[in-house]
């Protein structure tokens, strides 16, 4: 990992956790049920993009082709 | 005077059909001035039916306009006008006569009274934007035709439709309807076609890429966000449509995420933020529709400023595939500037203009306690993030791995262009006012509070993080993914072989058998008349004259009775 990589690695993690802790001053009142839990916007972000990521390559694995499929 | 009433899209036709007479310079003044001229009709016609005319014992309402109406005709003349700035140097004049018929025809249907006056400009519409993605060159030919396929298969659905409507109902009206029969399910079903909706959402990223550089930005604001208006003012509160609309986010996200075109990636993002739209359409509510119509109007805007970019890079590199691409931020610092500013808009970065119109759609979704719809709207947020919010940009302007190509910046007019329009994506975001005004409806949803504006940048940052964590995973790769249009473009064209084969194979035996009994008969003839044959042999003359005598009794015998 080069110098510049890591810092904007750093910068990046630190934004993750100022969100976190704004988060907590500033929570978000939900309306359902699950959106009631506390930083509500943190974990279900992370966990819709790791089935997000995980759907999009097992179709991936089943329907993608050389891109000169059809001619 | 005072009282003519002139159609706004009547402006951008004939500009479409002055184009190619006139010369070049003109031209382009005409680019300009056109839709800023139907602009100006747009403000001017008053609410209600202001020109109608007879025609077959009906009345076209050529002219019927509200402020749902002005919306969207406001947009479409800023869509034509960025897209005539962006495509002035574009040498060929067809594709923007075209643009022209397209985008005054799309104010045609916005500004329709009645389903006929819909349908005459809808069909107009499918003839010219074909003709606009057959001006993307040879390789469009094949996804010209298919596109043309489907959308007039589309204009039959809704012309049977409008045929069932008016026997049943006597009328032909354009108001909000119900699905109690089956006309209207035609009708319907005619919309959902050109929105993109599926089995046919396929033809989206099967044509729009396929267009030119330019085409692919006229393109992108017509067709799918017609479609959107006429939903919006013919089936507000269908509940189909929130199932159809979250069918189409996720299907937009997960193949826009496998894509390796950046032009199939934006056009996959057209079905997913329609889906945004038809949700709200379906929910239907004062807030939904007002959100479905801002969300129209802002997405038109960032669309475009993205197929810019892409068409810049396009037009500067020779080519879209990301898996060639790469740090083009280099040499093409302002394309990539307007590109990222579009990104963040699509991906609703608070203080964008996608962040005032999605904030609209969620906040109906809650306001209706709809869990289903609130929750796949907000998981989307998240996930659009990841594929045109950072893999666009990502892959395209930034990540040096694999920078076979270098470009510059393009044509002034087109910088203009992209400029303006970013600069549009952050005017609608930070003054949302601008944007309330025009709507329907009044708002007055609190968009901006500081728990918001932290639960839409947690729902990004942490899926930009997940994104970054699982960077390998995305890289592109030079590959297509199958979508349903493999069942006409592979099944469809091995069924027409495959009977193009049985018929003629069914045909030569037939025609085997038929030669064969010609065969058989000629042979039986000439085995009896031949030289060998029993009437060549020399006869007895007894036997003759015996036959001659039976012959001549028979006569005398039928003769006499």
């Amino acid at each position: 990992m080069t110098g510049n990589l890591r810092v904007l690695w750093f910068l990046f993690l630190a934004a993750l956790g100022a969100l976190l802790v704004l988060g907590l001053v500033f929570p978000y009142k939900g309306h359902f049920g699950l959106d009631k839990l506390p930083l509500f916007g943190a974990w279900f972000a992370l966990g819709v993009a790791v089935v997000i990521v995980f759907v999009a390559r097992l179709i991936g694995a089943l329907l993608k082709r050389e891109d000169s499929y059809y001619g | 005077m005072a009282d003519l009433i002139l159609p706004p899209g009547l402006i951008l036709i004939l500009a479409g059909l002055l184009l190619p007479l006139i010369p070049r310079a003109a031209g382009n003044a005409v680019l300009l001035a056109a839709p800023l001229g139907a602009l100006a009709l747009v403000w001017s016609v008053p609410d209600g039916v202001s020109l109608a005319v007879p025609f077959l014992g009906l009345s076209l309402e050529l002219v019927q306009a509200d402020d749902l109406a002005r919306m969207f005709g406001t947009v479409f003349c800023i869509a034509a006008f960025g897209g005539g700035l962006y495509a002035m140097t574009r040498q060929r004049t067809l594709e923007l006569a075209c643009a022209f018929i397209y985008a005054g025809s799309a104010l045609g249907v916005v500004f329709a009274g009645d389903l006929i006056t819909v349908f005459i400009f809808w069909e107009i519409m499918a003839v010219t934007s074909t003709v606009i993605v057959w001006c993307g060159g040879v390789s469009a030919r094949n996804a010209g035709l298919r596109y043309a396929a489907i959308h007039f298969l589309g204009g039959v659905l809704l012309m049977a439709g409008i045929a069932g409507e008016l026997a049943l109902n006597g009328s032909t009206d354009f108001a909000a309807m119900d699905l109690s029969n089956a006309a209207r399910w035609m009708i319907f079903a005619g919309f959902l076609i050109n929105a993109g909706a599926p089995p046919f959402s396929p033809w989206l990223p099967d044509a729009y890429p396929a267009a030119s550089w330019s085409g692919a930005v006229f393109l992108s604001a017509f067709t799918t966000k017609t479609a959107v208006y006429v939903l919006i003012r013919g089936f507000p509160g269908t509940e189909v449509l929130i199932f159809i609309g979250l069918f189409m986010i996720f299907y937009g996200i997960i193949f826009a995420i496998l894509e390796n075109d950046i032009r199939r990636v934006l056009v996959y993002s057209i079905v997913n933020q329609i889906g945004f739209m038809l949700v709200a359409i379906g929910i239907g509510t004062e807030l939904a529709l007002n959100g479905a119509a801002a969300h129209a109007f802002t997405h038109i805007i960032y669309k475009a400023t993205l197929l810019m970019s892409a068409g810049a890079v396009m037009q500067a590199v020779g080519t879209t595939k990301m898996s060639e691409l790469g740090g083009l931020y280099r040499s093409m610092p302002l394309t990539a500037i307007c590109g990222l500013i579009g990104a963040m808009a699509i991906s609703a970065l608070p203080f964008t203009s996608g962040y005032v119109s999605k904030s609209l759609l969620t906040g109906a979704a809650s306001e209706a306690h709809h869990a289903l719809a609130w929750y796949g709207l907000t998981a989307a947020s998240a996930a659009a993030f990841l594929y045109v919010g950072l893999r666009y940009p990502w892959f395209t302007f930034f990540d040096g791995r694999k920078a076979d190509h270098t470009g510059q910046d393009p044509h002034i007019t087109m910088r203009l262009a992209m400029v303006l329009f970013a600069f549009l994506c952050v005017v609608f975001g930070v003054a949302p006012g601008l944007l309330f005004g025009m709507l329907p409806d009044p708002v007055t949803y609190k968009l901006y509070s500081p728990e918001k504006i932290v639960l839409q940048l947690q729902l990004l940052l942490f899926a930009g993080f997940v994104f970054f964590a699982t960077l390998a995973l995305h890289r592109p790769t030079r590959t297509i993914t199958l979508d349903v249009d493999w069942f006409w473009r592979r099944l469809g064209a091995a069924a027409i072989t495959g009977l193009d084969r049985g018929v003629l194979s069914a045909w030569q035996v037939v025609m085997d058998g038929a030669a064969a009994m010609i065969r058989r008969i000629i042979e039986r003839v000439y085995a009896y008349l031949g030289p060998a044959g029993p009437l060549a042999r020399t006869w007895p003359t007894g036997l003759m004259t015996f036959w001659t005598t039976v012959l001549l009794g028979a006569v005398l015998i039928l003769a006499y009775t």
